[in-house]
Order: C-alpha cells, then structure tokens, then sequence
C-alpha cells in the first residue's frame, strides 16, 4: 500500500514544553489507526503538528501527496473536538459545510457554484437538506457532528483525522459516525484519536498508542501488558464491564 | 413639517444628518462582528483607552481624534496580542488598560491650561458640531469597512465562528484578527464625536442585537443592524432638537425604545403562532 505521511525523528511542543519526543510514524493509504493515549499524552499535539498548525522543534513530516508540497493542507480533513461552538452564531449549516472547502483558495475567493453544488450534494447524503439553511445553533450534538464529517470530506481527502469525536454524542449517532467512517475508509486513510479504545476497537486496523512517546501496534487487539509496555496508562477497565471481552474480542 | 424642511436649511444639521447614516452603516457592520465574536467588552475597553489619547493631544494641541485614533489602534492591537501571547488573563487586561486610558486623559486635560469647554463632547457626544473633517474621516472609514467585509466576508464569518478550524485551514486567522481589532478601534474613533465614548457601545450593540432577533443570517444581520442604527440616531437628533436635550443621550434612548419595541412584538408573535399551532392540532 502506497504511503501517504511519513514523520520522522519528530520533536513537538509549545514554548519550552515538550509534548512529543522522537516520533517516528507512518501512515499508508486506507489505513484506519486508532491514535490513544492518556489526557495531555500529546495526541492532540500530533493530529495538530500533522496538520501544520503547530511547528516541529525538531525532524521533519513528509507528505505524499498531489501537486505542491505546500499545498499539503488541501489533502487532510479534520474533525475537531467538539467543545466550543458559539450556539448563538449565525451561520447556516451549508455555510459551514462550504468553509472546508477554503484551504488553498486564494485571498479574495468566492465560492463556485460546482463549490455549492458539492455541498449540496454531501449535506443531502447526511440527511441534513432540510435544514441546510437553518443557524448551526439549532442542531442537536448528532447533527452537528454530520455538518462537521461534510465540512471535513468536502474537500475530496486523502487522510481524515477524527479528535475524539464521540464526546459530545449519544450512542446511536456515534454508531453512525463509526458505520460511515467504515465506508469511508474504501477510499481515505483515517486516525482516530479516542481515549475509549474499547467501542473503536471493531472498527480500527492498527493502533498508535501515544504517551511523549509513539509505540505503533500493528493489530487493532492490545492488551493491558501491552499497554503498560508500551507507557500508555489508557483507562480500559472504566469502558466496559468485561474488559477482556473488549480486548480480545476474536481470541475469546 | 415645515419646521422639518426649514431644518435641512442648516448645513449643521444637513452635516449631521449624514453623520447619523454613516454612524449607521459603520457600526452596523463592526458591531454585528463584534457582537458575534463576543468581544463587546473589549470594544468598551478600547474606547475608554482612547480617552487616553485625547488628553494628551489636548494638551500638545493636536487634533484630539488623532489621538484618540493612536490609543485605540494601540489598545486594540495591544489586547489582541496579549490574550494570545501573554500568560495574563484577558479580561483583567482589557479593565487596567480601561482605566488606565481614562486616567492618562484626565491627568493631561487637568495640566493642560485654561478650561476644556469641549471636553464633555468627547464623553457624550455632540452630533450637531459634527465638522467636514469628521465626515469626511468618517465616510474614508465606512467605505474602508465595507470594502473589508466584501472582499474577506466569508473568512471573517469563519474565523468568527471556529477560529480553531479556521487556523487549521490555514484561513491568515492573524490577518483577520489584527485587520478587524484595528477597524473596531477606528470605527470607535471616528464615531466618538457623534455619541461620545461613554454612550458608543450602544450603537455597536443594540441595532444588532435587535436585527438578531428578526434573523439568524449573518449578512441581514448587518443590513438590519445599518437600518435600526439610522433610524434611531435619526430620530434621536430630531427630539435632540425639540426637546433641546443631548444629542447622544437621545439617540441611545431611541436606540433602546426600538429594541424594547421588537422585543414586545416578538413576544407578542410568538405567543401568537403558538396559539394558532395550539388550535390546528
């Protein structure tokens, strides 16, 4: 499989505060890697030094992608963490499905009407066109999180990168994003940071356990020893009553 | 009716007048971005940090809205790169250098000599003294904002609404950011003359938060804003006028009535569609 991001030796941090040390890490197409990690382990950092917003100290990202290296941006959709969205903004749903498209525009773009269509298009395949005109501020968690998946994979990605985006959903919708993520997947590579490694588990391939450090796991199967090898304290037991059963859901 | 025409014969009143629309327009625009940023409280502190600049150019003998005008973009600047960079927290910030302003425009006007008969001016406003060189500063401004919110509009709105994503998507969030706080401080400036530093914060609210009622678009929200804005300073200098009390004072005083008049019909049509929705089922 062709591969698509490759960080080598990456130092990462804010001011003096080093997050993240020596990462070494690969991303290959139709990948679907489970990044977890303890609270303030890094994985945010790293979703956001892949993603540009925050400069290495030290090593180096490649990307393998399409036409200019710096138009790299154009190629990774991102679902933040869902906290802090004013409700009382006005903006309507398409609106915010049209601004995923804005990275690589020039200074003074405007939005083409093949721009619009496309929009149209993703928002119906959510469900959402009824609303599509409506203020974001009236949708429930499960439909903001739709607008937001349209927002990321309006721009036709190579790599979809999720922040924990279970947090602020009921089980029903988070059943839904996972099923649309799986189809997805035929065509997008896709990281998916989440602290609860027990409901990912089915649906990732492989695992990056992130805690300063990197350790890659080949497998979406790990165990507590693993865990404990690896430095990365992932809170399982909390997630489900028969931890074991969520851990080694096919070797029972 | 008579007495209204015979009005427009004064070029006074023909001047405030236009400052009335252009008031209008200009803090409709920035005030729907600030309102919708929820940085209300900044704005206040960049306009009693202005005071600060009047004093001093007061007392060198300079235009006092040119000093005004170097505090303002100062503050602005200054509270935007400090709540991102200083490990200090925001709203404190925005209060010391509140007070601060208003302090350094007192201590100037108190040393410089002779008595500071205008002084209240640029605390209340006077829209009726409203000169060439103010309308004139006024409508560079407004032509400058509206050129602004064309040409950035849909970033604007984004780096408004996730200024996170927005940073991701690589949308110059700092351009957008240090562009807009210098805007809100001139427009602050240039508008003090008209309803002074004490009663601006209004115009930059009240239009606004009553055009967010009728409508949750953006871009209404402005048009709406710039029409409530008129029709409120209007009417305020015209009882201004006939009640011979001042102006800014007035104008804030309709601003208001027509807020709590929307407010009521709002109130009134809601009750009222719920009832008819009541009597269909």
């Amino acid at each position: 499989m062709k591969k698509i991001l490759e960080i080598k030796n990456l130092y990462a941090g804010y001011d003096d505060n080093v997050v993240l040390k020596n990462i070494n890490f690969q991303v290959h197409e139709r990948d679907f890697i489970g990044i977890i990690g303890p609270n303030g382990g890094g994985k945010t950092s790293l979703v956001k030094t892949i993603l540009g917003v925050i400069k290495p100290i030290s090593g180096e990202i490649q990307y393998f992608f399409p036409g200019k290296s710096k138009d790299f941006r154009k190629f990774i959709a991102y679902l933040p963490q869902q906290s802090q969205i004013d409700k009382k903004f006005p903006i309507s749903v398409r609106d915010v499905v049209l601004s995923g498209l804005t990275s690589g525009k020039s200074l003074f773009f405007r939005f083409t009407s093949q721009d619009k269509k496309r929009a149209d298009e993703l928002i119906e395949k959510s469900g959402l066109s009824s609303i599509s005109g409506n203020p974001v501020g009236e949708l429930s968690g499960g439909q903001l999180q739709r607008v937001f998946l349209a927002r990321a994979v309006i721009s036709n990605p190579i790599l979809l990168i999720l922040d924990e985006p279970s947090t602020y959903v009921d089980n029903r919708s988070e059943f839904e994003l996972y099923e649309t993520l799986k189809e997805l997947n035929k065509e997008i590579a896709i990281l998916l940071v989440s602290h609860d490694i027990g409901t990912i588990s089915s649906y990732i391939k492989t695992i990056a356990c992130v805690n300063l450090n990197l350790h890659y796991h080949p497998s979406n199967e790990i165990t507590s020893e693993e865990l404990s090898i690896y430095n990365c304290p992932v809170d399982i037991i909390a997630h489900g009553a028969v931890p074991h059963r969520v851990l080694h859901q096919h070797s029972k | 009716m008579k007495e209204l025409i015979e009005l427009l014969h004064y070029q006074y009143f023909i001047n405030a007048v236009l400052a009335a629309f252009l008031a209008a327009v200009s803090c409709g625009i920035v005030g729907t971005y600030i309102v919708t940023r929820r940085i209300v409280f900044i704005s206040g502190g960049i306009t009693h940090t202005s005071f600060g600049g009047i004093g001093i150019a007061y007392f060198l003998g300079f235009n006092p809205i040119l000093g005004a005008a170097v505090f303002a973009v100062l503050s602005g600047l200054g509270i935007e790169f400090f709540s991102r960079k200083g490990n200090i927290r925001n709203d404190s910030v925005i209060a010391m250098i509140w007070s601060l302003g208003m302090a350094i425009g007192i201590i100037f006007i108190y040393l410089s000599p002779g008595y500071a008969p205008n002084l209240m001016t640029y605390l209340f406003g006077s829209i009726l003294t409203v000169n060439r060189f103010d309308l004139f500063s006024l409508l560079a401004l407004t032509l400058l904002i509206i050129l602004f919110f064309v040409l950035f509009f849909r970033r604007i709105q984004y780096v408004s609404f996730d200024e996170e994503y927005a940073s991701t998507l690589n949308l110059r969030v700092g351009f957008i950011n240090y562009s807009l706080m210098a805007l809100v401080a001139l427009t602050i400036v240039f508008n003090i003359k008209l309803v002074g530093i004490i009663l601006l914060l209004s115009l930059l609210t009240i239009p606004q938060n009553a055009a967010n009622m009728i409508t949750r678009d953006y871009r209404k929200i402005v048009l709406l804003s710039v029409l409530i804005g008129f029709i409120g300073s209007l009417s305020g200098l015209l009882i201004s006028y006939y009640l011979n009390i001042p102006s800014g004072a007035s104008i804030i005083f309709c601003l208001a009535v027509i807020y709590l008049l929307l407010r009521g019909i709002m109130a009134v049509r809601k009750k009222f569609s719920l009832r008819t929705e009541n009597t269909i089922v």
